[in-house]
């Protein structure tokens, strides 16, 4: 069993981040960077996959070369080989640029039974890379899953529990797929002090886009189809309206404006 | 020429979704009124009334493509038959509301046409002949406005509430059917159950209303104040992390900088100070009031509507008028 789980370096705050001119974050030199806090999740998801059924876990990612630290705690968790994706062209790609990356890395990495990735990014937020992924690849996508019911290499079938709008969904794919977890499907483990160290110790090999069969024109700002005009914290909250009276005649103003503001 | 504008058809409880009835109505406004421009294109097992519904929100057309493999969303089959539709007919803009499917279908149908959608976005808008869509990032601490420079159909997916339920009018368009084009062979994503979400345990994160309680409960059974006023309002029960510590509420109710950032269209607190750190997580709330029994809180700089007096005189009444005006 293969698996292969990507990964993201986000910034720890927004404060240091901006847009530049093609459009793209850019998340500046000095800030703080953190494993996405997805991420272990996916990870940890990926792991128990192995635990039962043998193989391996792959951890990926596409960013500068100092994400090379995220690998190593992906390693550190326990996963088996890791790569980083890193060209100059490629430095900022939106997450649908990004995602070419990603399939073109899953693509090199050879025979995949998965591959795991967290429903949503914190920085961007964009939801994009699972779907994106499953047509790249042409492999079905399986997104918010909270549950893995049953994970089947040898007969190449899944069975995966979603949480979507209302209630959740159980659903049946063939594999390899594509799943996208939400935080809840496992409480992630923590690297042991061992596995930290062996991680600090491995190299970690790095992909240019030619190695996995990419073009500049097809990643970076000139590949990214979405493109921020603005980047700037939301308006401040306009004041508080002070809502004096008896207790009755509180709630009564108070849910008189909130039904007229149409809020329920 | 007004740009074209599909908006993708969802089915709610009965009939079309409200999300999909607000997008339609938006996207009417987008088209300068111009209804003509604006179709309604809706996948699914059957059609029965789908066309009079979106018309009457604002479609000047409506497209329908029917099959049993339709009956449930899978991106397979709807990627399929809407990519080829949309191939033939060009649309410029496709509009899907941003549920989890809506938003899958968005990213996916995006990639399909060589480019990628804008998510999840509340506010949509003409700059000139390129339509813009706002947006949250990191957690609602930004907001960002951003083009679609995909070639082809501009896909956005439309956060659900972002605008008002359109009046109903017009009406008495007739669909026309196109048969769907869908893979061949067996299907590699089978939908076999749903299992809706019992009431009350519903998901902080998703929550539309969230009623949040602080150390001015006094002890865990206080809670009972809350839980009765987030029941009547169908939302869920959020904490700080001061009751949390205290062992008055599981962590999994916490909100704020260490709990959970949460974007409820209403937010009530009572009986929260406003710590920096509780604010982290719900200031970006689109509606927040404040009950707490000191002016002076720093609840209020962030809160919409403030109340200064005792929670537990003011929760009770707040879920008795709710409860008349919601249940009649
Ligand atoms: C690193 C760090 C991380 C943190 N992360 C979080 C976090 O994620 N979330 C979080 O919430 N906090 C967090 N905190 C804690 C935060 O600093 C505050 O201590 C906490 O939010 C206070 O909770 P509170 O508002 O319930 O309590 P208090 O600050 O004690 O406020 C209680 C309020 O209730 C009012 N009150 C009392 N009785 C009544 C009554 N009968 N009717 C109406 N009002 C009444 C009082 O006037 C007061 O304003 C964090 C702190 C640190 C240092």
């Amino acid at each position: 069993m293969k698996a292969i789980v990507f990964v993201k370096e986000v910034a720890e705050t927004p404060d240091g981040v901006s847009v530049t001119s093609d459009g793209q974050l850019s998340s500046g030199e000095g800030g703080a960077f953190l494993t996405d806090p997805i991420d272990p999740y996916s990870i940890e998801t990926a792991l128990q996959l192995k635990d039962k059924s043998g193989g391996e876990v792959i951890a990926i990612t596409a960013g500068e070369p100092r994400a090379e630290k995220i690998l190593k705690e992906a390693l550190a968790m326990g996963a088996d080989e890791a790569f980083l994706v890193h060209d100059e062209a490629a430095s900022g790609s939106d997450p649908y640029a990004t995602a070419r990356l990603l399939a073109g890395a899953a693509k090199k990495s050879g025979d995949y039974d998965i591959i795991v990735v967290g429903e949503r990014a914190a920085d961007d937020n964009s939801y994009a890379i699972g779907p994106a992924l499953g047509q790249h690849l042409d492999i079905p996508v399986l997104t918010y899953v909270n549950e893995v019911r049953e994970f089947d290499p040898e007969n190449k079938k899944i069975r995966v529990v979603r949480s979507i709008d209302g209630g959740s969904q159980v659903v049946e794919a063939t594999l390899p797929a594509v799943i996208t977890v939400v935080k809840g499907i496992h409480e992630p483990r923590y690297p042991s002090l061992m596995g930290i160290r062996k991680a600090s110790k491995r190299e970690v090999p790095v992909w240019s886009i030619a190695d996995i069969g990419e073009e500049a024109e097809r990643v970076g700002p000139s590949g990214s189809p979405t493109r921020m005009r603005s980047f700037d914290p939301p308006p401040p909250p306009s004041g508080c309206e002070m809502i004096e009276g008896t207790p009755e005649e509180v709630a009564e103003q108070l849910v008189g404006k909130i039904m007229d503001k149409k809020i329920l | 020429m007004a740009q074209s504008i599909w908006v993708i058809g969802q089915r709610g409880k009965s009939g079309i979704s409200r999300a999909t009835r607000e997008i339609l109505g938006k996207a009417n406004g987008l088209a300068g009124g111009d209804s003509s421009a604006v179709t309604g294109v809706y996948c699914g097992a059957s059609a029965d009334g789908v066309a009079d519904e979106m018309a009457q929100s604002g479609a000047g057309s409506v497209i329908t493509m029917t099959d049993p493999r339709l009956e449930t969303y899978t991106a397979d089959f709807y990627v399929s038959a809407i990519s080829h539709l949309a191939g033939d007919r060009k649309p410029d803009v496709i509009l899907i509301a941003a549920t989890a499917d809506g938003r899958e279908l968005a990213a996916a149908l995006a990639t399909s046409f060589g480019g990628g959608a804008v998510q999840d976005c509340t506010e949509l808008e003409w700059d000139g002949d390129t339509l813009l869509g706002t947006r949250a990032c990191f957690g609602g601490n930004r907001t960002a406005v951003v083009e679609n420079c995909s070639p082809g159909a501009k896909v956005f997916s439309v956060r659900p509430n972002s605008f008002p339920v359109p009046d109903a009018g017009g009406g008495g368009v007739s669909a026309e059917e196109v048969a769907p084009v869908l893979p061949e062979g067996d299907p590699r994503v089978k939908v076999l159950e749903f299992i809706p979400d019992a009431g009350g345990t519903i998901n902080l994160l998703d929550a539309d209303v969230i009623v949040s309680g602080g150390r001015g409960l006094g002890k865990a059974e206080g809670f009972k104040v809350i839980q009765d006023l987030a029941d009547v309002l169908g939302g869920a029960v959020g904490a700080s992390r001061a009751v949390v510590d205290s062992g008055w509420i599981a962590y999994p109710h916490q909100v704020g900088q260490t709990g959970k950032t949460v974007k409820p269209k209403l937010y009530i607190a009572l009986g929260i100070s406003g710590a920096i750190q509780h604010l982290a997580g719900m200031r970006t709330a689109d509606t927040i009031v404040a009950v707490n029994k000191d002016e002076n809180a720093p609840i209020f700089n962030v809160a919409h509507y403030g109340i200064v007096g005792d929670l537990f005189e003011i929760a009770p009444a707040l879920t008795a008028k709710f409860r008349e005006v919601l249940q009649g």
